[in-house]
């Protein structure tokens, strides 16, 4: 039996207002996974940096490998190593001239527990079904996407994000030695005359979030539903980096 | 199972407070990182924008856009035939096969204080359009004409460049950082992309007010969020009354409003004070026989507020159809800000927009001939 546990959004006052006027947004989690090599829930337990062969054009570029334990496969198979570790890289991260980043691709500190689609690790510079849409992270056993939205269900029953959680969205994130943090900056009201007001704070809201359990449970539903006919994805394989192995980016014509 | 339900507040005030979130940038180590300086030269891969081209077109507008912003921030642009890379410590655009429509790759220094180097790269494969007439972009796609819409580079090159500026992705305003294609200013058929007040806050909070002042007004709005990306909607002609969108038809690719004459109706539009300081200013609300508002258009009311340059201020305005407009006939409800041109501004093109509307035909619209009747003339 599915188990939604209700949670009282009206604490996050800047995120519930936002919500007042957003259009929520639905995902498909069966398309998702259809895409994907491979579906599993992970925990990270190594984060660590290594940089690509210089190729004609184009130096060394910096990749973060995120090592995870896998603690249960929803879909296809995940290559993982004897200690049931998997490995995904990504570009961006470190090296001794200081840190290459990129706004679009998730960020990952050791600890995270996350449901991850997998597609194209080792070959794309972000190896997840649309990117950072392709990380669901759990956290305190409630879902939520990469931005801290909460996983919510709507009035017709389906997936949809819902308020933003923000001591996910604006954590600190480790990068070697330095701790980065995206830092949003806030805004009064005013009232048409030059001054500023408060803003005025809704009610709480409540919302009913997705926990792990249910959001797995349903996951299995809609790959089901999807691709009746291989909902295990016997045949696709997500294959596993080798962090010590050196590598290649050649993610540009001008880099050939 | 018992289930709950979110709890919305109507947007019952005529002052619509916008979210108290605006724009993001990026700490390291708790600083702000930005440019170590107010200027940088941007080099642009010369074979990927030839002269000419719709490419260097939409580049040049975008840096414009761009340099326009309220903070001393600029970029050069310069061309040139040195192939690009990544981390050669330069700062460069180019166009090539990638995995989203643009991206942008920051450096920064070890100290943790200054970024070294900012790469953007436009995807090759995406359908792009240069031009500033609305029904070739995606945003005014109209699927009664030939004309194949597409995505303006312009803007998504402009959302790239509020990163090489140090700017975040944004969902809680309406705002470049956000969705980018459809973040434009439209008067007539003209749609241009621009930076918008959230991007020109973040742009003076990291490098101070240059001074300039720039206010606007757009048919478009915040209407939720996809991730780290605000959306974008059209702005709407409500029923004053009940507060709900009035009945449209959708036509040319655009929402055409039904309404009575004499009708009172809620207009609501975008305003923006995109320059360094408050300003306290006359706005016009206008009909008009084309969709391009000017202070030529007949005036229905006018009006005066105040605009803070830190925040989105999505307003509402109760205007009365004139009832002496023809039946059955397409006109334009628009407004104008700094109708009498009293300020200043770097961008005098973004100051009016439009809703279209249809008046309905009604039994009003028959108009009594008086019958005149001849006495018979006998003979």
């Amino acid at each position: 039996m599915q188990k939604f546990i209700p949670l009282l959004a009206g604490g996050l006052l800047l995120a519930a207002q936002a919500q007042a006027h957003h259009v929520l947004n639905n995902f498909d989690i069966g398309e998702m996974a259809q895409q994907a090599d491979s579906v599993f829930r992970g925990t990270v337990v190594d984060v660590s940096y290594a940089s690509s062969n210089p190729v004609k054009g184009q130096g060394a570029i910096p990749h973060t490998f995120v090592t995870f334990t896998v603690d249960e496969v929803l879909h296809g198979t995940a290559e993982t190593d004897r200690d049931n570790t998997y490995t995904l890289r990504f570009i961006g991260g470190q090296n001794n001239k200081g840190v290459m980043w990129v706004d679009q691709l998730p960020k990952f500190n050791i600890g995270d527990e996350d449901i991850l689609f997998v597609k194209g690790n080792g070959e794309a510079q972000c190896p997840l079904v649309e990117c950072a849409n392709g990380r669901f992270r759990i956290v305190d056993g409630m879902m939520h996407n990469e931005y801290g939205q909460a996983i919510v269900e709507d009035a017709k029953g389906r997936m949809t994000l819902g308020a933003v959680n923000e001591r996910i969205k604006f954590a600190q994130h480790k990068i070697g030695k330095q701790t980065l943090q995206k830092r949003t900056h806030y805004v009064n009201g005013f009232d048409g005359k030059g001054n500023d007001v408060d803003i005025p704070r809704p009610e709480a809201a409540k919302v009913t979030m997705y926990d792990a359990g249910s959001f797995i449970a349903n996951s299995h539903q809609q790959i089901h539903k999807k691709m009746p006919n291989d909902p295990l994805g016997v045949n696709k394989r997500a294959v596993n980096v080798n962090k010590t192995k050196a590598f290649e980016l050649r993610m540009s014509k001008k880099a050939q | 199972m018992k289930r709950f339900l979110p709890t919305m507040l109507a947007a019952s005030c005529l002052l619509a407070a916008s979210a108290a979130n605006a724009f993001t940038t990026y700490t390291c180590n708790g600083h702000d990182v930005k440019w170590s300086g107010n200027s940088k030269t941007l080099f642009a891969y010369l074979p990927d924008f030839p002269s000419g081209s719709s490419e260097r077109n939409a580049l040049i507008e975008a840096v414009a856009r761009l340099n326009e912003n309220s903070s001393p921030f600029v970029f050069n642009l310069v061309y040139t035939n040195t192939v690009p890379s990544l981390d050669n410590d330069r700062t460069e655009i180019w166009i090539d096969n990638i995995a989203w429509p643009g991206v942008t790759y920051t450096w920064w220094d070890n100290n943790c204080n200054n970024f070294t180097e900012k790469d953007i790269i436009m995807d090759s494969s995406v359908s792009w359009t240069s031009s500033a007439n609305k029904y070739y972009q995606w945003s005014y796609d109209d699927p009664s004409d030939t004309i194949v819409a597409k995505r303006p580079m312009e803007s998504t090159i402009l959302h790239e460049l509020g990163h090489a500026l140090g700017l975040g992705h944004e969902a809680d305003e309406y705002n470049i950082m956000g969705t980018d294609w459809n973040h434009m200013s439209t008067n007539g058929n003209a749609a241009y992309t621009y930076f918008g007040e959230d991007a020109n806050h973040g742009a003076r909070y990291l490098y101070g007010s240059d001074g300039t002042q720039d206010l606007g007004v757009v048919h478009w709005r915040r209407i939720g969020n996809n991730g780290e990306y605000s959306t974008h909607g059209r702005t709407r002609l409500l029923d004053p009354n009940t507060n709900t969108e009035l009945p449209f038809t959708m036509v040319k690719g655009e929402p055409q409003y039904n309404v009575n004459r004499g009708q009172t109706v809620r207009m609501e539009l975008t305003f923006e004070n995109n320059g360094s300081a408050y300003q306290y200013e006359d706005v016009g609300y206008y009909v008009s026989t084309n969709s391009y508002i000017s202070t030529g258009d007949r005036l229905l009311t006018s009006v005066s507020f105040g605009q803070s340059p830190a925040n989105v201020y999505t307003r509402y305005q109760d205007v009365t159809v004139p009832s002496d407009l023809s039946c059955s006939k397409e006109y334009w409800l628009g407004a104008k800000i700094d109708k009498d041109n009293s300020l200043a501004e770097f961008a005098e093109w973004n100051n009016a927009t439009y809703i279209p509307i249809k008046t309905n035909w009604n039994f009003s619209c028959l108009v009594l001939q008086p019958i005149i009747i001849q006495p018979l003339a006998l003979n």
